[in-house]
């Protein structure tokens, strides 16, 4: 199993930030990566590696937060107000080359974001950030999420628009100001 | 390409998942109207925006607390793993004792099978030969004739 520990090493934080952004809450975000390192614990006998472990872990978080959602019946989103200032957690600025101007908008956009994230069902969500958090290719969420490119394609194209009109709706000068700035 | 179907598929424009030739027609109705390239330059910005949102890290912790899960749901399936492999192990030795006491008990009563039906045929040779010998037949069934040793 030092294969397994070597892996959970390198893709706990990447896992971390796919579990942030879907759940929208620190602690809920660690439980969600504990419960899919277990679950791909488990199962690791079956683990094809000719898919990258990550696609095969997304897949098990994806399930497990369809259960998490489906078992609380709501999701909380209390948390994303306190992230940075309590003291939990620190962020990472993953575009060193934007402008100082682009970086604080985005900053302040972050919570209006994550609130139109979780408004989101939980598919569109999912297929939003794989597309456009992690940057995986339509094929790549589709055998993730188990369905068709074509599902992948109408979620990823109607959610990015819901996205926009919660933006615009909840955040018109900010999001308008960055829009400017590009 | 009109306008609704250009506007359908501007996300996989953007996500350059579209063929090379539906890429080609769409750029082309994009150089020619202005409301699909304001929709395609909003779609841009958006996608633009998700890219780059900040990334938090977990609390300094939690690769701790992560291993320590996984542990424990190792030692878990270990410990299960170990009671099934008990469960069958007593289960081939408990069939393996069933099925040799079978073929003992199975034996035993074979030889005893045997052994009685040897004495009742020992019983039933004797009676055929007294009865024979009483009804004047020989022992297969046929007359005894009795010798005359002078030749009469």
């Amino acid at each position: 199993m030092a294969l397994f520990d070597d892996l959970v090493r390198r893709s706990h934080k990447q896992a971390y930030s796919l579990a942030y952004r879907l759940t929208g809450n620190l602690s809920e975000a660690e439980d969600l990566v504990q419960e899919s390192f277990v679950r791909a614990y488990r199962f690791f006998h079956r683990y094809d590696d000719n898919l990258p472990f990550t696609s095969w872990l997304y897949r098990i978080m994806t399930n497990a937060h369809i259960d998490m959602v489906r078992r609380r019946g709501r999701l909380k989103t209390t948390s994303i107000e306190n992230a940075g200032t309590d003291g939990t957690s620190t962020w990472e600025l993953p575009d060193p080359e934007a402008s100082p101007d682009k970086l604080m908008l985005q900053g302040a956009l972050d919570e209006p974001v994550q609130k139109a994230l979780l408004a989101m069902t939980a598919e569109f969500r999912t297929a939003v950030l794989l597309a456009d958090v992690e940057g995986l290719a339509y094929e790549e969420v589709a055998e993730i999420m188990k369905t068709s490119v074509g599902t992948v394609r109408s979620r990823i194209h109607r959610g990015r628009k819901q996205l926009r009109t919660h933006l615009l709706k909840h955040a018109p000068q900010t999001y308008g100001s960055y829009c400017d700035e590009l | 390409m009109n306008c609704k179907t250009v506007q359908t598929h501007l996300s996989a424009y953007l996500d350059r998942e579209l063929a090379g030739d539906q890429m080609l027609e769409l750029r082309a109705h994009l150089n020619s109207c202005t409301d699909c390239r304001e929709e395609e330059a909003s779609l841009r910005s958006l996608k633009s925006l998700l890219g780059g949102l900040p990334i938090p890290d977990p609390s300094p912790d939690f690769e701790e607390r992560l291993t320590l899960s996984l542990a424990s749901a190792r030692s878990v399936q270990t410990s299960t793993r170990n009671y099934r492999t008990s469960v069958f192990l007593f289960a081939g030795v408990a069939a393996g004792a069933m099925a040799m006491t079978l073929s003992f008990l199975s034996n035993s009563s074979g030889q005893a099978a045997a052994a009685v039906a040897r004495d009742k045929s020992i019983t039933f040779e004797a009676q055929r030969y007294h009865e024979v010998y009483n009804r004047g037949a020989d022992a297969y069934g046929g007359p005894i004739i009795t010798a005359n040793y002078d030749g009469r």
